[in-house]
């Protein structure tokens, strides 16, 4: 009796875990999907701003006097300098420095001269969806940051509902109709990569809402002071006063000194021109992920300290690595390839969720029509925003989104899923395939650059999968009606 | 079969770390990890013909009644305002119980905040008593926000 109990509580729970999973799941799905989609791509958005603009000087090496020379150049250039202005050093990944005062951006020639302004509509387009849906900034990242909470809601619930977890570790059945081998690529893949998804999750979660935590730890801790509060966590900056003039060759030269072991990513002049103005530099640290150790100069180049974000508590070091273990941006290339498949796969989970509920409704309808159009058409709509902002210079915002209203039109106009899928699949292949030739006509000799021609390649194996798929598809369909 | 399954497990785990470090070792590790199961899923995969899975056959949807939409709209804001203030009340209590630092019990509160926020809304999204829940949420919210400040 009491068994008999214990196993139709466990099967209430079940039952439950799985309601709260679907329902959460079918409510967030379309835009986890274009999240997930968005960051997966993100995650290379350094080599795709080289893409945008290939025609900007290469270079390894740049000296702490081409730095000091891009910040005269700099002041001499604008009138009234704004508060913190970087200058971005090179790396293997993106070979060419950058000066940004958060307002307007340029890149840098070797010697420190200022180069063309940075032109980066579509992975900026990319990026901002990503992080904030093309909505209002706060509103946006605060809604993406809920999304992350949701994830975390479907990992766990996901997790208490499946009863076989253990028993069906390696389970796939492959081919037919397709429908049985979608729930188990939904299974697999979500359990395997659970720690990453959970990760994922609770990362992107933390840049958006962890403001909430902010303003109630001010009012509990800090007499509503938030900016104590986050140099309590993030170490504070130093206060100067009488500041001299500035010397970046001598702040680099006494880096080289305070810690041979780290390599300088950026280096900042806070309050430029002003008696306030020290030196920041940031730099990474072997085998670390947090984002940067940050060493902080007088404006003269003495050697002040580090803000301990290495070496401090191990809150602040926690915190600090949250980026990098985010963004996939440590180690080697190899890491973002398996951030990309990751973040795919996560991709796949949201919209196999949903197809099905969609597989198992038993009809056809709109909601059907809409969701393939949707799925089909935002990588025809961020293909056709790459396309227009190459040789159209239309704004890629406008251009995606009208792309994927468009799709959703004649998705809705067409009511034939197999005819939206072919159509959508082959029409971004098209697309892309223009986009690369077209890119090819453009800058000519400057897609041999070895990073330009491995993105074209990558695009063009797209273009391939993309074809192979709509055929499998056909095939998929013939046996449906069969 | 198991035990050297775990060995192996906990082995090259071992060789991760030791190659890269904790930070980075830990997460090649889960990553390899991944990768390698999914190799071992496609290998081992079962190819079948036709899979026709039973459907539900579930009528039209019918326009919601106004109760369902009250629901619903409760449901979100409960989602999002409730959960999430239980979610950080009940992490920064527990940082303010088991940590001593205040900075390192933020830094905790700020990356575990997410996980008790989804747990709040696994609760709430799997009760039957919706109410009831919310009742018992807000008291504990109250009580936990006391906490804080005594504690």
């Amino acid at each position: 009796m009491i068994i008999m109990n214990k196993i139709n509580l466990k099967k209430t729970i079940v039952k439950k875990m799985f309601d709260a999973h679907s329902s959460v799941g079918l409510a967030v799905g379309a835009i986890m999907y274009l999240i997930c989609l968005t960051g997966s791509l993100a995650v290379f958005y350094p080599e795709f701003e080289r893409w945008e603009q290939p025609n900007v000087a290469e270079y390894n090496e740049f000296s702490s006097s081409s730095v000091s020379q891009a910040y005269q150049e700099y002041l001499s250039k604008v009138e009234v300098p704004e508060k913190s202005v970087y200058v971005v050093l090179p790396t293997a990944e993106v070979p060419r420095a950058h000066l940004s005062d958060g307002e307007q951006e340029w890149w840098l020639n070797q010697d420190g001269t200022l180069g063309e302004s940075i032109r980066k509509p579509w992975t900026e387009m990319l990026q901002e969806l990503h992080v904030q849906l093309h909505l209002p900034k706060t509103l946006g990242l605060v809604i993406v940051s809920f999304f992350g909470i949701m994830l975390t809601h479907l990992v766990i619930s996901g997790v208490l509902t499946h009863s076989r977890i253990f028993k069906d570790a390696f389970t796939l059945n492959w081919g037919g109709t397709g429908q049985k081998q979608q729930i188990d690529l939904h299974n697999r893949l979500s359990v395997w990569g659970l720690p990453f998804h959970a990760m994922i999750a609770i990362t992107g979660a933390f840049f958006g809402l962890v403001s909430i935590l902010v303003i109630i730890a001010a009012s509990a801790f800090y007499d509503n002071d938030r900016e104590a509060l986050i140099a309590d966590i993030y170490g504070e900056e130093p206060i100067i006063t009488n500041a001299p003039a500035l010397n970046v060759e001598r702040s680099f030269a006494n880096m080289a000194i305070a810690d041979k072991q780290a390599t300088p990513i950026y280096i900042v002049v806070q309050n430029i021109g002003s008696e306030k103005q020290f030196i920041e530099i940031a730099a990474t640290l072997p085998q670390r992920l947090i984002y940067s150790e940050i060493y902080q100069f007088h404006a003269d180049g003495e050697y002040i300290g580090q803000q301990g974000m290495a070496n401090g508590p191990i809150g602040r070091q926690a915190v600090y690595s949250v980026y990098r273990l985010h963004f996939g941006h440590f180690g080697n290339v190899a890491v973002k390839l398996v951030y990309l498949v990751l973040g795919l796969a996560l991709t796949y989970i949201s919209v196999s969720g949903i197809n099905i509920w969609l597989n198992k409704r038993g009809r056809v309808d709109n909601v059907n029509y809409l969701w393939c159009g949707f799925v089909y058409g935002t990588p025809l709509a961020l293909s056709a925003s790459l396309m227009a902002s190459i040789y159209l210079s239309i704004s890629a915002y406008w251009s995606f989104w009208l792309t994927l209203i468009f799709c959703l039109v004649i998705a809705r106009t067409v009511k034939n899923l197999s005819k939206i899928r072919t159509t959508l699949l082959m029409t971004t292949a098209a697309t892309l395939l223009t986009t690369i030739i077209g890119y090819t006509l453009i800058y000519g000799k400057l897609v041999l650059i070895p990073a330009i021609t491995t993105i074209n390649l990558c695009i063009l194996f797209y273009v391939i999968v993309m074809v192979l798929h709509s055929r499998q598809l056909r095939r998929r369909d013939k046996i449906m009606a069969s | 079969m198991q035990l050297v399954a775990m060995i192996f497990f906990i082995s090259s785990a071992a060789v991760c770390i030791g190659l890269s470090g904790i930070e980075f070792g830990s997460v090649y590790f889960l990553c390899i990890l991944f990768i390698l199961s999914c190799l071992l899923i496609f290998i081992t995969k079962k190819s079948t013909t036709i899979q026709l899975l039973p459907q539900r056959n579930s009528p039209p949807s019918t326009p919601w009644s106004r109760k369902k939409k009250v629901k619903f709209l409760y449901y979100t804001l409960a989602l999002f305002f409730l959960c999430g203030l239980c979610g950080v009340v009940l992490t920064m209590t527990l940082a303010r119980l088991l940590i001593d630092s205040l900075s390192t019990q933020l830094a905790f509160s700020a990356l575990a905040f997410p996980v008790f926020w989804a747990l709040a809304s696994v609760w709430l999204s799997c009760t039957d008593k919706l109410l009831r829940t919310s009742i018992m949420m807000t008291f504990s919210c109250a009580l936990m926000f006391g906490g804080i400040f005594i504690l």
